[in-house]
């Protein structure tokens, strides 16, 4: 059966090519568009993976994170770091790092932290250089080190502000870039990050006092999840502070971008759709020279198996090699826009094998064609029944 | 999977039609029975009900009374899969029209029936190379696709496929109206001549009385026949 499936095949090759290659577009777009959800997905759940809590001055939930995690919307207040050291001061805090905002180079956010930043919350590391050690030395995130095309050593005058334009010359600082951080498909590919204490110096006015060094927000890890409520409820009692579990306001952000999302689910159950007509075409096609070909191997004593089996697995076998063609197509997608997409998109998508979704993708190749070409070639098949010779 | 089927052919009987009547056209045929080697030509009109005594005696058609036996089996009361078994083992029809496979070459097309037949598939002394030489067909066209071949020639390989596998009976259901005179008469040497080496029985339906020398019997079907 093998054979005649084969021998078929290459008979048509020239029709069925366009078949394939048409059901193997629209698979390789739905696995397309279901890596990069991912990608986008695993990007900021990645972002706030280790951080078990985000302490800052009382606001909404959404707006601590968007702001201290993902450098978006508007700032919360600030805190003194004195008030934040004292409130974090407690066994069931394992670490927490200040993170100031506010400061801009080249449209970049810069993110004012301090060393232990990296030891918590960069568990990629670096591409290349390590983290600040001293006043005077930053730390790239991939995409602007790319985009501004950087290298270890490269001074950099950072100016106090939002402008895009470099500020006064008395509110700048010239720092030595020390460090890359590898691409995280996080907000921090796109970040500036130095020692909050050279924050302070940008933001001295010669001409008032020195207020008291001051964070936005502090990002927590505890010591055992079960601290975690405790610390939660603790913390956002007090008048002047409130905490937030990165999770739980993540969710919230996904649900505001649900949307979205059910739109690209339907884009893509469309494309399915498509390609199931796409299918069903093919099939009805084949349907009548099937009949003939089915009376001519029922007259010759082929048993059902043989006559309704030999049209069913060569759907069947359309959509498994469509779905291996689409399968490659991705690979090949994936390796040519990774880089772009990084880039210039800050989405890493996943280089895996064959995803859970892209499985169940295959089972559904396979099965379709098969439902869709049982009914009409067993019908077929009755029809050849009757009167087999006068069809003949 | 049915593989065996009840061995009972005694006798040299290998086809018999007694008080045939096809419930579904309503006409009834004369006795005919078919032995061993015997050919067999049936003629008539159209109408006359030629080819659905084909289709009864191949046990493509169970809607008769009467009886149709081919080895002694009665299609009738055999199961529809056994009914496709013993057409596989015993039978080689020649169709009125070209049916060969378009996307198999000529010695696949021929080798077929033995696809669906552990018998014919033992008894295939007879190569598919041989069968196509013997008819006519020359080494070098074995591996072409029917579409590559004239009429003449495509009857032929389907003849050769009839022939595969040395099945007993061999029914052919107008097999040269394709042809012209010249042409039919020498498909009807090559085939009878390529039938004689196995014994096989033939029966033809064919409106072309001409060639009806070189058959043992000849029974004509009248419109209406009671």
């Amino acid at each position: 059966m093998l054979n005649a499936l084969w021998q078929s095949a290459r008979y048509r090759a020239s029709s069925l090519i366009w078949v394939v290659l048409s059901l193997a577009l629209a698979l390789g777009l739905v696995m397309l568009v279901e890596r990069l959800r991912d990608g986008v997905r695993d990007g900021f759940s990645q972002s706030v993976a280790n951080i078990d809590l985000v302490v800052g001055a009382p606001a909404g939930d959404v707006q601590l994170l968007l702001h201290s995690v993902f450098q978006l919307g508007a700032p919360t207040q600030s805190i003194p770091l004195a008030r934040l050291e004292q409130a974090l001061t407690q066994p069931s805090v394992e670490w927490w790092v200040p993170i100031a905002l506010g400061d801009n180079y080249r449209g970049h956010a810069v993110v004012a932290t301090q060393a232990n930043y990296f030891e918590h919350l960069t568990p990629n590391g670096f591409s290349q250089g390590q983290a600040f050690e001293k006043s005077g030395q930053l730390v790239l995130g991939a995409r602007v080190a790319t985009k501004l095309d950087y290298s270890l050593g490269q001074s950099m005058r950072v100016a106090h502000g939002q402008a895009q334009a470099l500020g006064d010359q008395h509110d700048q600082l010239t720092f030595e870039l020390v460090g890359i951080l590898k691409p995280t498909g996080g907000p921090i590919d796109n970040a500036v990050l130095i020692d909050i204490a050279d924050f302070q110096t940008l933001h001295i006015d010669p001409l008032r006092p020195t207020p008291p060094a001051a964070a936005n927000a502090a990002l927590v890890g505890v010591t055992a999840p079960f601290a975690l409520f405790q610390l939660q409820r603790q913390l956002t009692a007090e008048p002047d502070l409130t905490a937030t579990l990165p999770g739980v306001a993540l969710s919230r952000l996904w649900s505001v971008f649900g949307g979205a999302e059910r739109a690209l689910e339907l884009l893509s159950l469309a494309l399915l759709v498509c390609a199931g007509l796409t299918l069903l075409a093919q099939t009805m096609s084949q349907v009548e020279r099937r009949t003939r070909e089915m009376a001519l191997y029922h007259a010759m004593g082929a048993p059902l198996r043989y006559s309704l089996g030999l049209p069913i697995v060569e759907s069947a076998s359309i959509g498994l090699v469509s779905w291996a063609v689409a399968w490659c197509l991705l690979q090949v997608a994936s390796t040519l826009i990774s880089e772009w997409l990084q880039q210039s998109q800050g989405i890493l998508l996943p280089q895996t094998g064959v995803t859970e979704f892209e499985g169940a993708l295959l089972v559904c190749s396979v099965v379709a064609p098969v439902l869709l070409s049982v009914l009409p070639h067993w019908l077929a098949w009755r029809r050849s029944q009757l009167n087999s010779l006068e069809r003949l | 999977m049915l593989t065996s089927l009840p061995w009972r052919w005694q006798t040299d009987r290998m086809l018999i039609c007694s008080n045939l009547t096809s419930l579904r056209v309503d006409i009834s045929f004369p006795t005919i029975e078919v032995t061993e080697g015997q050919r067999i030509l049936i003629s008539g009109a159209s109408g006359s009900g030629k080819s659905t005594l084909l289709n009864l005696m191949a046990g493509l058609d169970t809607n008769y009374n009467g009886q149709v036996q081919l080895l002694d089996l009665d299609w009738n009361a055999l199961t529809a899969a056994q009914r496709q078994q013993l057409r596989a083992d015993h039978i080689g029809i020649i169709f009125q029209s070209l049916n060969l496979i378009p996307y198999l070459d000529l010695i696949d097309n021929v080798e077929l029936p033995a696809r669906f037949s552990a018998i014919r598939r033992k008894a295939a002394d007879r190569s598919a190379t041989e069968l196509l030489d013997r008819l006519g067909l020359p080494a070098r066209i074995h591996r072409r696709k029917p579409d590559q071949l004239s009429l003449g020639q495509r009857q032929r390989v389907a003849a050769a496929r009839a022939l595969y596998g040395a099945p007993k009976l061999i029914l052919a259901d107008e097999p040269t109206s394709a042809l012209d005179s010249h042409n039919a008469q020498r498909f009807i040497d090559l085939l009878t001549e390529s039938m004689n080496l196995d014994n096989q029985s033939l029966v033809m339906v064919t409106h072309d009385l001409s060639l009806a020398t070189g058959f043992d019997r000849h029974i004509h079907l009248d419109v209406g026949h009671a």
